[in-house]
């Protein structure tokens, strides 16, 4: 299907809940709302013309004013694919947990928990992933981080 | 292989062979700078120069070197490549594990200062002199087999000169 079909499937079915709909290369692209997450994947992954199969990347991105998270689907069936990011506040970075429907989304989840202080409601494994064993010094991802030996890059203009 | 001849013996030739006298230092410090086997241990791409090193073209083994997969078989840790601090532990227990006399070669590096990952970095141990004792630094990114050689016989020379008194 091409991205022009799936960017009108989308947006038809959600019409005030998605921003910023675009097409960046072959890929459509939106900003969702946080709480239509779950809706929207279960109907990117159930609808019979999109059978988004695969979530093939998920990011965490952290900006002077908001997180995102950033998801990548893929679609075995019909070899196509889109992407869609979140935007969360920076006082309460909370979002759903994809595991239930993407168990692929576990470890990246984990990953994106402890290195950005995301929160992911119903994760069924909500542990540290790759940081050393008793790390306690914070989300090191964030831009505002410094830790016990942590040096800044000097400012060489 | 200069530094191998300069052991000081005194020969006395006696009817179908010979006595040598030589001074317990001398021999002992021959035995160890003439067989250091080193701990098959790399953490990153430093490692790939160190295979280098022990194959056949530039070949560790004319100095008596011989990689051992177990540390409580080897004498000498090449610790060759990025030191994250989820592996700073397990550096510091495989040193423990060797049994004396152990010598330590920080290879590269992020093993001297954290070298590529000094500024901005969360995850590496800003040198290995951190957590063990280290004999010798080779800096470079990665070193050049020729460098590891010149460490090694730098390290060589440091045991030359060890004292049997020192020990206590």
């Amino acid at each position: 299907m091409n991205p022009e079909e799936i960017k009108r499937i989308v947006s038809d079915r959600f019409p005030d809940k998605l921003k910023d709909a675009r097409i960046i290369g072959f890929e459509p692209s939106f900003i969702a709302d946080k709480s239509i997450l779950l809706e929207f994947c279960r109907f990117l992954k159930e609808t019979k013309e999109l059978s988004f199969d695969l979530l093939s990347c998920m990011s965490g991105a952290d900006y002077p004013d908001r997180f995102e998270m950033i998801y990548i689907f893929f679609s075995f069936t019909h070899k196509h694919k889109m992407s869609f990011k979140v935007h969360l506040s920076k006082e309460n970075p909370e979002i759903d947990s994809l595991t239930f429907l993407f168990p692929g989304a576990n470890w990246y989840e984990r990953e994106i928990a402890e290195l950005y202080g995301i929160k992911f409601k119903n994760h069924p494994d909500p542990r540290p992933l790759l940081l050393p064993e008793g790390w306690d010094e914070g989300y090191p991802l964030r831009k505002d981080w410094t830790g016990k030996d942590f040096i800044k890059m000097p400012d060489l203009k | 292989m200069g530094v191998m001849n300069k052991v000081p013996v005194y020969v006395e030739k006696l009817p179908g062979g010979a006595i040598i006298t030589a001074t317990l230092d001398d021999v002992l410090n021959y035995a160890r700078a003439s067989s250091m086997w080193y701990l098959l241990f790399g953490l990153a791409c430093c490692a790939v120069e160190l295979m280098a090193t022990g194959a056949s073209r530039y070949d560790f083994d004319r100095f008596g070197m011989f990689f051992r997969a177990s540390p409580r078989q080897s004498d000498l840790m090449i610790v060759a490549g990025t030191l994250t601090k989820k592996m700073a532990p397990r550096v510091k227990r495989l040193y423990d594990q060797m049994p004396e006399p152990k010598y330590v070669i920080a290879m590269g590096g992020c093993l001297i200062t954290g070298g590529p990952f000094h500024y901005d970095c969360y995850s590496v141990e800003k040198g290995v002199d951190h957590i063990i004792p280290v004999d010798v630094y080779i800096p470079g990114c990665p070193p050049r087999p020729e460098s590891l050689l010149e460490g090694c016989i730098k390290l060589q020379e440091k045991i030359k000169t060890q004292k049997i008194k020192d020990w206590a």
